[in-house]
């Protein structure tokens, strides 16, 4: 028994069942599953910056926001595609880092620096919501869906593996990081004093830490968009396909769990009827959140 | 849930509530440690090769030449408020050169300590390390010098294993970022940083203790740990706070050996210590502070019979 388990096999058995799942798993399962992956993503970056680094961000989220405003904004406006967005969000998440707030909210010491992250994070949100360019609260619609090697990424199956595969190669880059010269220093930061007097560069390091964290937000959030996307896309085409408005589509019905009490705001645009979760994209559930248009 | 409250809602937010508690207080490191724990049941991981790959070893600084000054105080005072802890000091430390800072506790030793490496900079006076003026330095420019301490309070991160606290003295001696080495292209140089880690805990005596964790280790042996990390950064001078706290006889006997080797090579030392013993066989010069002022400068046995020092620390000779 002992024999037969070791810690490599286990892994590669791990890896194989998830390599497996779409083939076998109900739609329901992979979707939550593509969930578990995006947020996993995020909570990598908010490991390196807490975890290792000491530092207190409540302010992810606008990372998250500004990863998904930069791709919706990118592919409906200026026709962009959606991988091209992921690369030019990174550099705008690099930039900003750089120089706009992290160098300025990182120097703050104790309590200031979450007081800092989360006003950052609130001010964002204000900013998104009021940018009529960015379509004020209601958000951006019409994200046009990713393809890949030619066919479509239209089901969450495919898009599983896109997700996976970005997170397992994360979380290695970021082991293969922290076993070396310059992870040994970000895993010294809580003792500031020692570090610097070994002439560690600390405020690099932390904004090194806050960028990777920032831009594994910003790449979970561009992921999400373009994978909401798709399955908000594919739903539209079978329903016109049917010529009906009732697209129940019964394997995408939101689970209990995921349920949302706000209803999205209709918009009865060239592509029909659209309503659905405002977080999930799920089609409505209840009458309630039928548009008007149906 | 809701069959049983007569009622629907987001009943699941409740239970990630308490699941959240219960996590805060049972797990606080959260989940992941105890997994493993469970995991290292079942599935016990194959031993691991403990060794240090052998690789070239770093490029070196130029040492000054034997005898040069590499150090020099002047009239440097550091005040906290209106408490003087250090008042109008000068010293010199020359290359190949022990020198002792002793003193009865709250003398200002480990004050000056910290005016010296930056930590903690002089409010007044000059400070010129290797010809070159250091006292408006951080303490991070004046470690690029090469200047390497260790500290009164032990600080090294008790989680990582003794070889890679080591070699975080060594964080100048390497250039490659965390790009490269996020796509492991920074092998060659982090196999000759980690090489010159175990080369130097060697030298200090700690070659069988280099994968165990810090934490681990008696309090003498960390502050072994952080001489070794200091002598990882090659310094032309180096500061020790108290390095013989905590050490027993033979271990005691072991650093001073290591340290007059090290004069040898020509670095120079500059040490705080309250072991008399210690001191007075391995220092080749000894300043004598008491509340924040300059007593008494001399040779080790002048020190020994100085009447001053003498009062300083019994209290009077006559009485």
């Amino acid at each position: 028994m002992a024999a037969l388990l070791t810690s490599n096999r286990v892994l590669i058995a791990f890896l194989i069942g998830l390599a497996m799942l779409p083939l076998f798993a109900a739609q329901f399962t992979v979707t939550i599953v593509n969930y578990i992956g995006l947020y996993a993503l995020v909570a990598l970056g908010l490991v390196l910056l807490t975890g290792i680094g000491g530092l207190t961000s409540f302010g992810q989220a606008a990372f998250v926001g500004l990863g998904a405003y930069a791709t919706a904004y990118l592919t409906t406006r200026h026709g962009m595609s959606p991988w091209g967005t992921l690369i030019v969000g990174m550099v705008i998440t690099h930039r900003r880092c750089r120089w706009r707030w992290v160098s300025i909210t990182l120097r703050l010491s104790g309590h200031f620096l979450p007081l800092g992250t989360i006003a950052r994070g609130i001010s964002l949100y204000f900013i998104f919501g009021n940018v009529q360019a960015l379509g004020g609260h209601g958000g951006i619609d019409g994200i046009p869906p990713v393809d890949l090697f030619g066919p479509e990424l239209g089901s969450s199956r495919a898009f599983f593996y896109v997700i996976w595969i970005t997170l397992l190669a994360a979380i290695i880059t970021t082991q293969n990081m922290l076993d070396s010269r310059e992870g040994r220093a970000m895993r010294c930061l809580r003792a500031m004093t020692m570090t610097e007097a070994m002439g560690i560069n600390t405020l690099r390091y932390r904004m090194v830490l806050f960028m990777i964290a920032a831009q594994f937000a910003r790449v979970s959030a561009g992921c999400t968009r373009t994978c909401n996307a798709s399955s908000i896309r594919r739903r539209f085409r079978s329903a016109r396909a049917s010529s009906t408005c009732s697209w129940r589509c019964s394997a995408a019905l939101p689970p209990s769990g995921a349920r949302c009490s706000v209803p999205r705001r209709s918009a009865s645009s060239r592509s029909g009827c659209r309503t659905g979760c405002p977080s999930c994209w799920a089609p409505p559930a209840t009458s309630r959140w039928w548009c008007s248009a149906c | 849930m809701p069959k049983l409250l007569g009622a629907t809602g987001n009943f699941e937010m409740v239970v990630f509530g308490l699941l959240t508690i219960v996590v805060l207080h049972r797990a606080r490191d959260g989940l992941w440690p105890i997994l493993l724990r469970v995991f290292a049941i079942v599935a016990p991981q194959r031993q691991q090769m403990r060794e240090v790959e052998p690789a070239l070893p770093l490029p070196r600084r130029d040492a000054p030449a034997p005898g040069s000054e590499v150090l020099k105080v002047i009239d440097v005072t550091k005040r906290f408020g209106g408490l003087v802890a250090n008042n109008k000091m000068n010293l010199t430390v020359r290359a190949g050169e022990v020198m002792a800072l002793i003193g009865p506790n709250g003398a200002g030793k480990s004050t000056l300590f910290n005016c010296i490496s930056g930590v903690n900079p002089a409010t007044e006076g000059e400070i010129r390390f290797m010809g070159k003026r250091i006292d408006q330095l951080g303490s991070r420019e004046i470690a690029k010098q090469g200047m390497s301490r260790s500290f009164q309070h032990v600080r090294l991160n008790q989680d990582m294993t003794v070889l890679e606290n080591a070699a975080i003295g060594a964080h100048l001696r390497g250039r490659k970022n965390f790009v490269q080495s996020a796509w492991r292209l920074d092998r060659e140089e982090e196999r000759r940083l980690l090489w010159e880690a175990a080369h130097q805990l060697q030298r200090c005596g700690l070659g069988e203790h280099l994968f165990d964790t810090c934490g681990s280790l008696p309090l003498g042996k960390q502050r072994i740990v952080e001489i070794a990390r200091a002598l990882c950064s090659d310094p032309t001078l180096l500061l020790l706070d108290e390095p013989a706290a905590g050490l027993r006889h033979l271990e005691k006997r072991a650093l001073a050996e290591l340290l007059a080797k090290l004069r040898g090579e020509g670095m120079a030392i500059l040490l705080v210590e309250h072991d008399m013993d210690f001191v007075m066989g391995l220092a080749d010069r000894v300043l004598v502070m008491e509340f924040g002022e300059y007593l008494a400068e001399g040779l080790p046995q002048e020190i020994q019979t100085n009447p001053k020092v003498l009062e300083a620390y019994l209290g009077g000779v006559d009485e």
